[in-house]
């Protein structure tokens, strides 16, 4: 591939054929973290168009030392699509940070799960139990997947229970999961789904007019909550009982409205460079209230763009 | 191609190939404008980042309701790129369908900036230039004064030109193309001949992390049209100026970057090309007014070229077709 002539385009089977593994996902997405804390990561909040169908997002970062510049622009449908087209679609595009010239344009759809799941895992490191056991998913879907495997891969994860708006939905998920060895079942009611397990998961679609249903009270001491969703499925006041709450990035925190109403703790970048304290006590209630940044779609971009050269996986493009 | 199932994507040769005409591109940035007039787009000021000087990276992002088309362009801006060959930038665009989100195409993003560019500028002059200007003047002469001039010659009586460079060299290159053509054109080392009496002066002075403003914008003569598409960086706003109408393309944009320190102007714009192209402000309404436009470029107006070359391209079915 020619600098400034060529680029790859990855398709989403694409991407899936480069197997990325969650670990390696959370490594990109730990070391961007790092050099987030050391200020050698440069982003900015999301860009958002809101139109009466759909909100589109541009996000952006860079990061001088890893080599990479990226944006990722996807669509996010206003109302809960059901059958084959996905909630968000879009690409990644990964740039030389040096040259500015653009490498990849990759499917976003895996790349968002994976990143997102990451980031809770980075987190989870620091703000979950070692010993947990038990996840509680509130909404199925691609998150509920990704953020499954990321944690099985770091925590002795036995036990899965599965939430949705819609029963088949959690079905098609828990039997899902029973296919991957968990033990794991659906329930007719989002606090099944929260009380009693070490982590909970909430990734309800991110839509205009949420309602906030979930109240942080149903959550077990000594349990770790991410809230994937930006916070919007959950009571905002009831979180302030957590002791303590981090996000993935400050100012974004404010510019996307998240639904934590105090200060945070820190920023997970803090947690992996260890200037923000994790979890205290086996019996600390934590949480994260994200709504994912750029530089994640950027790093993991990066990962997969490297994998796929190695590989030889791929569609070059003359510009 | 089928929805959610595939895109397009069109490579910098099928989008020149597709030859669209400078009046089209100005007709569908004009409609665009006319959209953003009457509230029915969405944008938003470019997100940047600046990771150190010499260094930047971009994203504009814009969508229209008619055609439905949400895009973005991505591009870093690379100050010593010529040393290695490059160029100091290599934009690419996604557009998507505004109804449910999913990708229509992938296109190559240069000769679209270039020629959306001079769009713009030429939008900007149907209401503010004399529609008898037939001098023009250049200052820099890179792909912009190129396009610019093509696209001018094509819609004002064009008698002469006058091109200043930074460096002389860039100048005659640029000088030596224009007369193949037949136009008759002066190189000069000091600008302020590019600019003085000049009917209608094109300013593309590229971004310098060292750059020092050099055009006293006393040396704009009366009934002239300034289309200064590098957001006037070279001007010295610090000098007295008398401009009459002085446009910008996005009075958010624009207020974004006086506000980020990037844009030097010191006033409030008097009107922007939506303004204008809406009929909510008057352009030139006297031959003797100085008038100009001040600008960075308008991703409203990429979404609005691109869409138009799609279109183009999905009759014409140039262009490959890629899985999503």
């Amino acid at each position: 591939m020619k600098l400034g002539k060529e680029i790859l385009y990855l398709s989403d089977a694409d991407v899936l054929a480069c197997a990325l593994a969650p670990g390696a996902v959370r490594g990109a997405v730990e070391a961007m973290f790092l050099a987030k804390a050391n200020g050698e990561a440069v982003m900015k909040p999301k860009l958002g168009l809101h139109t009466k169908e759909t909100l589109f997002l541009a996000m952006v970062g860079g990061m001088e030392r890893a080599g990479f510049a990226g944006m990722k622009w996807v669509g996010v449908a206003n109302t809960i699509r059901h059958g084959n087209q996905p909630h968000i679609s879009g690409h990644v595009v990964v740039n030389d940070f040096t040259t500015g010239m653009p490498l990849a344009v990759i499917d976003a759809r895996w790349i968002t799960g994976a990143r997102t799941a990451a980031i809770t895992a980075v987190a989870a490191k620091h703000l979950a139990r070692k010993d947990s056991a038990s996840i509680g998913f509130v909404a199925c879907g691609v998150q509920g997947r990704a953020n499954l495997e990321a944690l099985a891969d770091l925590f002795p994860v036995k036990r899965v229970t599965g939430y949705s708006r819609r029963r088949e939905t959690a079905e098609a998920f828990a039997a899902w999961a029973r296919g991957r060895g968990f033990e794991a079942r659906a329930v007719g009611t989002a606090e099944e789904a929260v009380k009693d397990h070490d982590i909970v998961v909430t990734s309800v679609p991110v839509v205009p007019k949420p309602q906030p249903t979930l109240d942080a009270s149903w959550l077990a001491p000594g349990s770790f909550a991410a809230a994937v969703d930006l916070g919007f499925s959950w009571k905002g006041e009831t979180l302030t009982q957590l002791d303590r709450v981090v996000t993935d990035d400050l100012d974004q925190a404010v510019t996307e409205k998240l639904t934590y109403p105090k200060p945070y703790h820190g920023e997970v970048s803090g947690l992996v460079a260890g200037k923000t304290p994790g979890r205290q006590s086996a019996a600390e209630r934590t949480g994260l209230v994200f709504a994912g940044i750029g530089l994640a779609d950027v790093a993991v971009g990066a990962a997969v763009y490297e994998a796929a050269r190695a590989k030889g996986i791929g569609h070059v493009l003359g510009l | 191609m089928k929805l959610g199932h595939d895109m397009l994507f069109l490579s910098d040769a099928d989008i020149a190939a597709a030859d669209v005409s400078s009046r089209a591109l100005a007709d569908s940035v004009d409609t665009m404008l006319k959209a953003k007039a009457a509230g029915t787009t969405v944008t938003k000021p470019k997100l940047g980042i600046y990771p150190k000087p010499g260094t930047f990276f971009q994203a504009m992002a814009g969508a229209l309701s008619a055609p439905a088309y949400a895009g973005v362009k991505w591009t870093g801006v690379i100050h010593d790129n010529d040393k290695r060959g490059l160029p100091h930038v290599s934009p690419l665009i996604l557009l998507n369908d505004v109804a449910t989100g999913l990708p229509l195409a992938l296109m190559d993003g240069k000769w679209i900036t270039t020629h959306r560019t001079a769009a713009l500028t030429l939008v900007g002059a149907r209401y503010l230039a004399r529609p008898d200007s037939s001098t023009i003047g250049f200052v820099a002469c890179g792909v912009q004064a190129r396009s610019h001039l093509l696209t001018f010659r094509e819609h004002f009586p064009l008698k002469r030109a006058v091109a200043y460079s930074r460096r002389r060299e860039t100048a005659e290159a640029f000088a030596a193309d224009v007369r193949e053509t037949g136009m008759p054109i002066e190189v000069v080392s000091d600008p302020r001949k590019a600019v003085e009496g000049m009917d209608i002066v094109i300013s593309s002075v590229p971004e310098s992390p060292n750059l020092v403003p050099f055009i006293d914008p006393a040396w704009f003569s009366p009934g002239s049209y300034a289309g200064l598409l590098d957001v006037s960086r070279g001007v010295q706003w610090d000098r007295p100026f008398a401009f009459d109408v002085l446009a910008t393309d996005d009075h958010e944009q624009s207020q974004s970057m006086v506000k980020s320190g990037r844009l030097k102007y010191p006033k409030p714009f008097d009107t922007d090309l939506a303004d204008l192209a809406g009929g909510r402000k008057k352009g030139r309404t006297t031959a003797t007014q100085r008038t100009g436009l001040v600008f960075s470029g308008l991703a409203l107006a990429d979404v609005a070229v691109a869409g138009a070359i799609y279109q183009g391209a999905l009759k014409a079915g140039r262009g490959q077709v890629l899985p999503l």
